[in-house]
């Protein structure tokens, strides 16, 4: 029999959470969170900033888990609502700081604890170059780094564009990503000859 | 031109996606929230539909914990923390600025001491209800055990 917390059945376990299943509730966290967490790390949201907005999304999906009309599309209900929450965070940040540098947060997003000085340095360049793509490819390469990755009917909802240029415009992210990168890992090496 | 990152796109977010998982893992503060919030909406609803019943000017409650021994009461714009251990109920008043406090139970009702933004007392009966007053603001809980 297929054990239904360990399937890849989303809607399965949204309509068991339902019924008020504490286990497939806890699956579905455990499955949807890092895509939760890596939209809210696409806005460049600081650490606890990022977490405000991810506890209030999974809030807001408990709220509203009965009503989904279409259980199976619950990862594109939560990284639409996290998206939703992020662009309210920084409209708030932008009116309370009108300084607000959203691209200095995000170039410090990210939180390396990493004693390794090289690894580190390039884990920030790896993270810089994901934070520096335009807002959507950067949504886009977030979402697509969870573990396990959304599918593209998910992106395509939270993104608000069709599933069919989902598969070519993450083409065109990456290849701008792979870009940067090759550019980034380049300039210092050349400087330590 | 070469690059030292994959071409494959697949196994390009592959690389990617190993960085993100040791780096920029989901914190356990989000997934200890995340496992209650069903339980924290429950509890919110039960709370709001009481104190909508009671016209009361409340907001809401958490929960701070899985057995639910502690918890936070908004009052307007302050707080009060209520720890219920056996025997036992321990309340603070985050800003105690007027706010007196009665232990509710089936069929009557006891004024609490408060010093200093503290009230101490044992329950009459496991099940009773917290109400907190200030002029014309009453806020409940919901029914609590002992």
């Amino acid at each position: 029999m297929t054990d239904v917390y360990a399937a890849d059945d989303v809607e399965a376990l949204v309509l068991a959470s339902r019924d008020g299943n504490q286990r497939a509730w806890g699956a579905l966290v455990e499955r949807l969170s890092p895509l939760v967490w890596g939209v809210a790390r696409s806005y460049g949201l600081d650490h606890q900033d990022s977490v405000d907005v991810s506890q209030t999304t999974w809030l807001q999906f408990a709220r509203h888990v009965g009503s989904l009309q279409e259980p199976k599309k619950a990862p594109g209900w939560l990284a639409t609502t996290a998206r939703r929450e992020c662009l309210r965070m920084v409209k708030a940040q932008r009116r309370e700081t009108a300084t607000s540098n959203v691209e200095l947060a995000m170039f410090g997003a990210a939180n390396f604890s990493d004693t390794d000085a090289d690894a580190d340095a390039e884990r920030r360049i790896l993270w810089d170059a994901v934070n520096s793509l335009q807002e959507n490819c950067r949504l886009m390469v977030r979402m697509f780094l969870a573990d396990p990755p959304p599918s593209y009917e998910t992106v395509a909802e939270s993104l608000g564009i069709s599933v069919n240029a989902v598969g070519p415009k993450r083409s065109r992210c990456l290849s701008h990503l792979r870009t940067v990168l090759d550019e980034r890992f380049r300039e210092p090496q050349e400087d330590c000859r | 031109m070469s690059s030292r990152f994959d071409l494959d796109d697949e196994l390009f977010l592959t690389q990617l996606r190993a960085v993100a998982a040791a780096e920029d893992r989901v914190p356990d503060s989000v997934l200890d929230f995340a496992r209650l919030a069903p339980s924290i909406v429950s509890f919110d609803v039960a709370l709001t539909e009481m104190l909508s019943e009671e016209s009361l000017g409340a907001s809401s409650g958490l929960r701070d914990n899985d057995e639910g021994r502690r918890y936070r009461f908004a009052l307007g714009e302050s707080l009060v923390s209520v720890e219920v251990a056996a025997g036992l109920v321990i309340g603070e008043f985050e800003d105690d600025e007027g706010w007196s406090a009665q232990a509710q139970y089936d069929g009557h009702a006891v004024d609490l001491e408060i010093q200093e933004g503290v009230f101490v007392f044992a329950p009459e009966a496991r099940r009773f209800l917290l109400r907190f007053v200030r002029g014309k603001t009453q806020v409940a809980t919901e029914w609590l055990r002992s």
